[in-house]
């Protein structure tokens, strides 16, 4: 046992050394004739294309100078680097572990010593062998970059490849725990592509007003931060300092890709569980509440690119509402528990369930609520107490949403069958969150009075939260007069009585899995059912001979 | 070595395992037997412990797999098929890369490994690449896997399919050699003359369900507990059929599809070499002129056979087995 997992433990990052899938992946990459074609596309097109800039540069007359040299040779490195580092390790990550999960390989791996953390992290690492080692020949561009005025010289530098890692590291966890979605290493690999190219197209997604936290969360800050010269600043606004983004985003790079990682151990681990879990999904949205909220500010310096003279918090506030939403929204579906684990532990009795084998409703309430409770709690902070009663409403909207989501979701899991109930959730919810906006629209062709015609719109979540974070700015009134709280009020009635009603449901289907798991007990190899007689079927799936009238396994029957 | 008890495991609405309950000896060789569907391979997979059982409680050396899984999943060697191999890798590069993935000591290994190169009798391949192998070979390679940290339970899924007869003959050879070895071996096949040579025990599965479970004989014994005979006389059978109809013992008589051949079921009672002398003694003073007398023992063909369903068999079905049985069998 080396120094490093005497103090760190196996299965953590730095315990490299004892991990033979690092070891032999870094042999079989030497003999992988795509890493072997990709290094030399990589130092053709970086040096290559390097070597003829430098020409032109020293020809006479053409003109090329060292400023525009450097700020050119910079950016064609970041670029490829980028690429190599945030599309081609991520997509190769992703497509390892389904490979080995499509090649049953990575059955074989689970049965031996090594812990499902080991796993994942060796197919980490060996993701990133043969780019960082590509990569590094690119050092005396990048040094070539640390000269250049245009890019900030030394810390531009730092603060672009900053941003870079993290987007990285973001961008390849998450990769890797999507990859467990597909059953095919070529699907997890597109899959993962195509999602991480959605995520970097929806690079100025932060600068969306009242979005700017999504810069720190997602993978695309990092990508523009080292753009400089007050086009695409990225900071964040940290305490009543003006900072670059990166200095926010690096630790959150490294807190995500510990959360996804742990996710993705869980699937190595069992494909039958959940990705995240609940302590790993309430890390995740106590993350995100934490970064939304120490971004909150709604001094005018912080929104520069705006033209607001003064900044009114509902706006901010709606926006960190709907992020939150969103980033809880994974939790919310993923925690609920599907049939299988319930009766598996039920049918353990009177051994007690595992913690992954219960529903436990109000422990999935507590875990949505409270980072929308904290959320509140910490914008009111910097905010005048008049805005304290829309910021808690918009809590309270979001954490009742979150709960239906995670009802519903458990509802479809405990009811129906694999693939429907993913399908059938998603259909559900989508009704839920656009359907009250085709409502709207309806009534909005109707004579009816104005109350009526936004109560639909109020029902939509994303609306709901607006109404309620906004509710006492300038802008916040509605076209009916109302006061848009009430309004969210509405909103937010619904909700409770959904959730009540989809709880008696669980409740219902809990008990019927109850007696489900009642049934499943031993079926002796016995001579009731001689040659060829196992012709009839119970209600509950047992086969039984058809010498008896009833089935014998069942005793309610 | 391996007690499940009460195992279920639902896909969906779908039974695949139902109420499966094992018990198998340490260092004995439990053939598991069943037409395909039948819900075999994810029984195995259950006691690999690669999947959970929907409900039920698996114990492997004393330990319940679920409450131990990182115990007991290196006691265990789990052949699956399919199967495939890191194929950019030499033989013995794949099998040194199990052997420190199961962590054998590092002075250990290459002994190991040489000895499982032995066993599955592929030294000759050794430095080829897993992915240049015929299936044959590569199954070879898997057999070697599984044993290169030396466990003590081996559930091979259909070793043998896809081997030539020689090498299936072979392959027995080695699992024989296993058990003599110590080792519990499960082995699930369809094809029947491949387990019957060395499997103490057998459990016949269908529709997910354990039909009989034990050793060989006593399933016989229990299901009919009568001999089969076949009685070859010179000349016609009716007289030695109605002659023979009359012995008390005898419980059902009928001619033969060949000629001059008599099938008969007899309880021999404690000692069946005096029964079937006083058989022919009877037919000889009656004047019956008797070529032969045989005993036919029945086999594990004729066990699954009388098993397993009608409707999954059927009649043309079964004739149909029989032939593919006969036909995939060792010459």
């Amino acid at each position: 046992m080396n120094i490093l997992t005497r103090r760190f433990g196996t299965g953590s990052l730095l315990d490299l050394a004892n991990n033979p899938l690092v070891e032999w992946t870094a042999r079989r990459a030497r003999r992988d004739p795509r890493s072997v074609g990709f290094a030399v596309i990589y130092l053709i097109a970086v040096h290559g294309v390097t070597a003829i800039a430098l020409t032109l540069m020293a020809a006479p007359g053409f003109g090329l100078k060292w400023r525009e040299f450097s700020f050119f040779v910079h950016f064609l490195t970041w670029a490829a680097n980028a690429f190599l580092f945030g599309l081609w390790v991520p997509t190769r990550f992703a497509q390892a572990l389904g490979t080995e999960r499509e090649r049953k390989t990575l059955d074989f791996l689970r049965m031996t010593r090594i812990p499902a953390r080991k796993i994942c992290i060796g197919a980490l690492v060996s993701a990133y062998m043969v780019p960082v080692a590509v990569s590094l020949t690119s050092i005396p561009e990048i040094l070539v970059g640390c000269m250049s005025e245009d890019v900030g010289y030394v810390l531009g530098v730092v603060e672009g490849y900053t941003g870079l890692v993290s987007t990285s590291l973001i961008a390849t966890t998450f990769a890797g725990l999507i990859s467990f979605i597909p059953k095919k290493g070529n699907q997890a690999a597109g899959g993962a592509f195509l999602i991480l190219i959605v995520l970097l197209s929806a690079g100025g997604a932060f600068q969306a007003p009242f979005f700017e936290p999504l810069g720190c969360l997602g993978p695309w800050g990092g990508l523009v931060s080292e753009v400089k010269d007050g086009r695409v600043p990225f900071v964040v606004k940290l305490c009543g300092e003006k900072l670059p983004g990166v200095i926010l985003q690096f630790p959150l790079a490294v807190a995500l890709a510990h959360i996804f990682l742990t996710g993705t151990t869980r699937r190595i681990e069992s494909e039958t569980t959940g990705f995240l879990g609940l302590s790993a999904g309430l890390k995740l949205g106590v993350l995100v509440t934490l970064v939304l909220a120490v971004t909150f500010s709604t001094s005018p310096a912080s929104h520069e690119g705006y033209y607001w003279s003064q900044i009114e918090p509902g706006g901010p506030m709606a926006g960190r509402f709907m992020i939150l939403l969103l980033a809880l929204f994974p939790l919310a579906a993923d925690t609920a528990i599907h049939r299988e684990e319930v009766v598996r532990g039920l049918a353990r009795a009177p051994e007690p369930p595992d913690a992954d084998e219960q529903v436990a409703p109000w422990r999935s309430v507590f875990a949505l609520t409270l980072p929308c409770i904290l959320l509140a709690s910490l914008i009111t902070f910097g905010v005048e107490p008049v805005y304290a009663v829309p910021a808690f409403v918009a809590a309270a909207v979001t954490a009742s949403t979150l709960v239906v989501v995670h009802f519903t979701f458990q509802v479809s899991r405990l009811y129906f069958s694999q693939p429907v109930r993913g399908v059938m959730a998603n259909f559900v919810l989508g009704g839920f969150f656009f359907l009250p906006l085709l409502g709207a629209w309806g009534t909005g062709l109707l004579p009816l009075p104005a109350w009526v015609k936004e109560i639909p719109t109020m029902l939509c979540p994303f609306v709901a939260i607006f109404t309620a974070a906004t509710a006492r700015d300038r802008s916040g009134v509605a076209a009916s007069g109302i006061d848009p709280i009430a309004l969210s009020f509405v909103a937010l009635l619904v909700n409770v009585l959904a959730a009540f009603g989809l709880h008696a449901l669980i409740r219902e289907l809990m008990g019927r899995a109850r007696e489900f798991a009642a049934t499943l007990t031993v079926l002796p190899a016995d001579a009731f059912a001689p040659a060829g007689k196992l012709n009839k079927k119970c209600a509950n799936g047992h086969l039984f001979s058809e010498m008896w009238e009833k089935c014998p396994h069942c005793p309610a029957t | 070595m391996l007690e499940a008890r009460g195992i279920w495991r639902y896909f969906g609405a779908l039974p695949a395992v139902q109420g499966l309950d094992m018990a198998i000896e340490r260092g004995s060789a439990y053939g598991f037997i069943g037409p395909n569907g039948a819900g075999k391979s994810t029984t195995l997979r259950i006691l690999a412990t690669l999947d959970p059982p929907t409900a039920g409680t698996i114990t492997i050396d004393g330990f319940d797999s679920h409450r131990h899984l990182t115990t007991v999943r290196p006691l265990i060697g789990f052949m699956p098929d399919p199967f495939e191999l890191y194929e950019d890798l030499t033989v013995v590069e794949h099998l040194e890369f199990f052997a420190q993935a199961y962590e054998v000591p590092r002075h250990q290994r290459k002994t190991r490994v040489d000895a499982a190169l032995e066993l599955a009798r592929i030294r000759e391949y050794r430095t080829s690449r897993c992915g240049t192998l015929s299936k044959g070979w590569k199954q070879r390679v898997l057999l070697a896997q599984t044993l290169v940290h030396d466990p003590k339970l081996l559930l091979l899924d259909e070793p043998a399919s896809g081997l030539d007869p020689a090498a299936r003959i072979e392959f027995r050879l080695v699992i024989r050699a296993l058990r003599d070895l110590g080792k519990t071996v499960i082995v699930s096949s369809h094809i029947l003359t491949e387990l019957a040579d060395f499997c103490d025990s057998v459990g016949i599965i269908e529709h997910g369900r354990m039909l009989v479970s034990g050793k060989i004989d006593d399933i016989l014994q229990r299901l009919d507990p009568t001999t089969r005979l076949e009685i070859e006389v010179q000349g016609d059978t009716a007289p030695a059929i109605e002659l023979l109809l009359r012995i008390p013992g005898l419980v059902s008589v009928k001619k033969g599809e060949a000629a001059g051949i008599i099938e008969a079921r007899a309880r021999l009672g404690e000692d069946p070499v005096s029964a079937r002398v006083e058989i022919v003694s009877a037919l000889v003073a009656a004047g019956v002129k008797v070529a032969a007398l045989t005993a036919r023992r029945e086999n594990i063909e004729d066990l699954f056979l009388r098993v397993a369903s009608e409707q999954a068999t059927g009649a043309n079905a079964r004739k149909e087995l029989i032939g593919r049985l006969r036909e995939k069998g060792p010459a």
